[in-house]
């Protein structure tokens, strides 16, 4: 199942679980580097490795269809905007995903819904070595994996949680965890991962050291720190709650009624507005709606997936903010 | 100090490279510098390393060049990016420090390609048997010896059939 189906464990705070390793294959210089034979090479014997994978050829695709991979978690806004052969390899139900040809040779991701690091890592792993049967990766046995970014030298893993935050957001108490993060080799970051500000409440927090820590005790110290985010997070709205509660219904609710009922609604109000609905269907204000319908409802009122689920990719944003709307609309209309 | 080449003259050019970590220095004099093409700025030997000839002779100047990508001690790394996986090794003195301010220590754990797991697992083990040997030898349990000796010859040629 796709992360964004909404089954995985806590989901309520968290979204989804992702592990990286960033590899890259001996006698080939890094993928920026790489002429377009070299590239050549490389995607073939990636495909020849995983070849029950669905090979996405992305310079055959549109900007739109890259830009919905985006939206989808699936590739990093760099790999989209590559000029040079790349290839995206899927798995059949997404969930696991080699970006090859970004900035490392290959970029092995597996994403799972709700926090699910564990099975994440194993999926990654299992990738990594059907494909280091067949091919000889660049590694030094004292730095680790070799890759075009020293940042990523060692396990060359980025593990990362993304979580929907709000009442830490609010309260504040998320820059009080900021800087603590930090200490443990943590980073937290937006939505959409470096670089990105947070839209909705969601954040990513993932390791920011790989080198000197195996993956396991990586894995289990950012699990550990997600636990206490999601204790606190889900106390946090309690207190929210019963400070307040009418108020605190009133805003989700009426935040509720405008994506029900509006005839024009932008990605970024949208954002805002679907952080409330989620809250309040968690906090159970909001009972009419389906808490699995959430993780969906984000990804298909994206931009990119919008126009591209609704065969319309030639809109002005007048048009496409009206059909974001209907969307939204149907999805939240009882059945 | 004499050119390594002639050995008559004072070595004038210090030419070093790094292939697959393998660490070559030449010092020579003009004379001999001159017949590799070091000073002329096109030769064979600027070809096969991709190096931009070197000017003024008599001036100490050592260059290490990537066996890979070509690159240099300028222009190995890019916006905080290395050009090659080589240029780990070509440059390894120039990137520890950089390395070390990143992750807070040089040194992988974890998962590693399983070809090289298995030899490095081998190694482990051979390691251990060696020093059960030893440790047999001085105790003078010339039995027990002969045994672990055996396991090691036993490692050793498996490693050597793989």
């Amino acid at each position: 199942m796709a992360w964004f189906d909404n089954t995985g464990k806590e989901n309520d705070v968290v979204l989804s679980s992702r592990v990286r390793l960033a590899r890259n294959i001996k006698d080939y210089p890094f993928a920026p580097m790489l002429d377009e034979t070299g590239a050549r090479e490389i995607i073939e014997k990636t495909k020849h490795a995983l070849d029950d994978y669905t090979v996405i050829d992305m310079t055959e695709i549109s900007p739109i269809e890259r830009q919905s991979y985006v939206e989808k978690h699936i590739i990093s806004p760099a790999f989209a905007a590559s000029g040079t052969p790349h290839v995206l390899l899927l798995n059949e139900d997404r969930t696991n995903a080699v970006m090859v040809c970004e900035e490392d040779h290959l970029r092995i991701q597996s994403i799972h819904s709700g926090l699910a690091l564990k099975e994440a890592f194993a999926s990654a792993c299992e990738i990594d070595d059907r494909i280091d049967s067949s091919v000889s990766y660049a590694y030094s046995d004292k730095i680790g994996y070799l890759t075009h970014c020293p940042t990523n030298l060692g396990t060359g893993m980025r593990a990362s949680v993304m979580m929907f935050l709000p009442a830490l957001t609010q309260t504040r108490m998320l820059n009080n965890y900021a800087s603590q993060l930090e200490k443990l080799g943590l980073t937290l970051r937006g939505m959409y991962g470096e670089g990105s500000q947070a839209s909705a409440y969601i954040y990513q927090i993932s390791n920011s050291i790989t080198m000197g820590i195996t993956e396991e005790e990586t894995i289990s110290k950012l699990e550990s720190v997600v636990n206490q985010l999601i204790a606190s997070e889900r106390k946090t709205r309690e207190k929210l709650s019963l400070n307040d509660h009418d108020r605190l219904c009133d805003k989700l609710m009426r935040s509720s009624g405008i994506l029900r009922s509006a005839y024009m609604i932008s990605s970024k109000e949208f954002l805002k507005l679907f952080a409330d609905l989620k809250l309040g269907v968690h906090l159970g204000i909001i009972p009419d709606v389906d808490e699995s319908i959430l993780g969906e409802l984000l990804v298909g009122a994206m931009p990119a997936t919008l126009m591209l689920e609704a065969e319309c990719t030639d809109i002005d944003d007048t048009e496409r903010d009206k059909l974001r709307a209907s969307y939204i609309k149907g999805k939240l209309s009882p059945v | 100090m004499l050119c390594t080449e002639c050995k008559k003259n004072t070595a004038t050019v210090f030419y070093q490279q790094n292939i697959n970590g393998k660490t070559t220095e030449l010092c020579l004099c003009q004379e001999c510098a001159e017949s590799h093409g070091f000073l002329t700025g096109s030769s064979l030997f600027n070809e096969l390393f991709k190096m931009p000839g070197i000017s003024g002779a008599g001036v100490k100047s050592s260059r290490k060049i990537c066996s890979l990508c070509g690159s240099d001690e300028n222009n190995f790394i890019k916006d905080g990016k290395v050009s090659c996986p080589v240029c780990y090794e070509s440059f390894a003195d120039e990137l520890y420090s950089p390395i070390k301010r990143i992750h807070g220590n040089v040194s992988h754990i974890g998962r590693a390609p399983a070809k090289l797991k298995k030899q490095n697992d081998k190694k482990l083990k051979l390691d251990e048997l060696k020093k059960q040997l030893n440790d047999a030898v001085q105790k003078e349990e010339y039995e027990n010896a002969a045994i672990i000796r055996d396991k090691i010859r036993d490692l050793e040629n498996n490693a050597e059939e793989n």
